[in-house]
């Protein structure tokens, strides 16, 4: 049954996002959830095949679309996040009908300037609040999952606790600040499930 | 002196620790946004102690539970979860 629990994140995995995406991890593990990740430095792979297999292996995807623009003033934007969610939609289209996509952006209409043809997708607008992003988590899948979750504002507040003790423990091992911001995406999600195991059920 | 590889390699040790972190309550009240709010919530509790409509009162509030010796520890986190200051009382 993993495909009914899985959920790619299509997601920047750059340090500015990481104040987004530790959020999205906590909340899709909190609600029981597995996120599965591209996070490949395999140079000899072909990067997309990854992402068909992992997009094949999800039932839930999280495509975040905000941050589809040029970073700096002259450099271009990058299109990996609308051309992933692009290959979601045709799986779904064409293959995995169960699937279900949620769309990210930062604020309302965005994309209809320069995405329009995903109007009619599930699509919510996170304003790069963390706190806003756990909120609309939590309500899209309670919506598809059939299931009335546990309310929003407990996640956040459980998350707040867990960088606490997250920080704290890491810094008693001797991290830095930085020590810490480098580690593996997914060592991460593997301490957030950890801290997660010892939370009494609510 | 910075981490070598094998530092950041998943540790079990680590994740045993923040397991039991999780499943303990300090004596230590977390000072967290919630919605436009600031709620004052003790560690490992379920429902905020206080709410206060701004950061400066609920700060005002853990000083004052933590000069009382009502709490050992009190933490301010930012709006994006992060931690801003940690007072521990001496």
């Amino acid at each position: 049954m993993a495909f009914n629990n899985n959920v790619f994140i299509n997601c920047p995995f750059d340090p500015d996002y990481k104040v987004l995406l530790n959020p999205i991890f906590f909340t899709i593990l909190f609600l029981d959830l597995t996120p599965l990740i591209s996070e490949t430095n395999d140079s000899g792979s072909v990067r997309v095949n990854n992402i068909k297999k992992l997009i094949q292996k999800c039932k839930y995807s999280i495509h975040d679309i905000s941050r589809c623009e040029a970073l700096k003033k002259n450099k271009l934007p990058r299109f990996n996040m609308p051309f992933e969610l692009g290959i979601d939609i045709g799986c779904q289209t064409f293959s995995l009908k169960t699937k279900r996509n949620l769309i990210l952006e930062k604020e309302p209409y965005r994309y209809q300037k320069v995405l329009s043809d995903i109007s009619g997708q599930d699509i919510k607008n996170h304003n790069n609040d963390p706190e806003e992003l756990v909120l609309n988590l939590r309500n899209w899948f309670s919506l598809v999952l059939k299931k009335n979750l546990i309310a929003g504002s407990k996640i956040w507040t459980a998350y707040n606790e867990f960088i606490f003790d997250f920080t704290n423990q890491m810094k008693k091992e001797g991290f830095k600040k930085k020590d810490i911001e480098s580690l593996p995406k997914s060592n991460l999600i593997r301490y957030m499930k950890a801290w997660l195991s010892g939370r009494p059920i609510i | 002196m910075a981490k070598n590889i094998k530092d950041f390699q998943y540790n079990p040790r680590i994740g045993r620790a923040l397991s039991n972190a999780s499943r303990g309550k300090a004596d230590r009240y977390h000072i967290i946004s919630r919605e436009g709010e600031w709620i004052i919530k003790k560690d490992g509790n379920v429902k905020p102690k206080k709410i206060y409509s701004s950061r400066y009162s609920a700060i005002r509030y853990a000083q004052s539970a933590l000069m009382q010796g009502k709490v050992r520890e009190y933490v301010v986190h930012k709006k994006d979860g992060s931690i801003q200051e940690i007072k521990t009382r001496r």
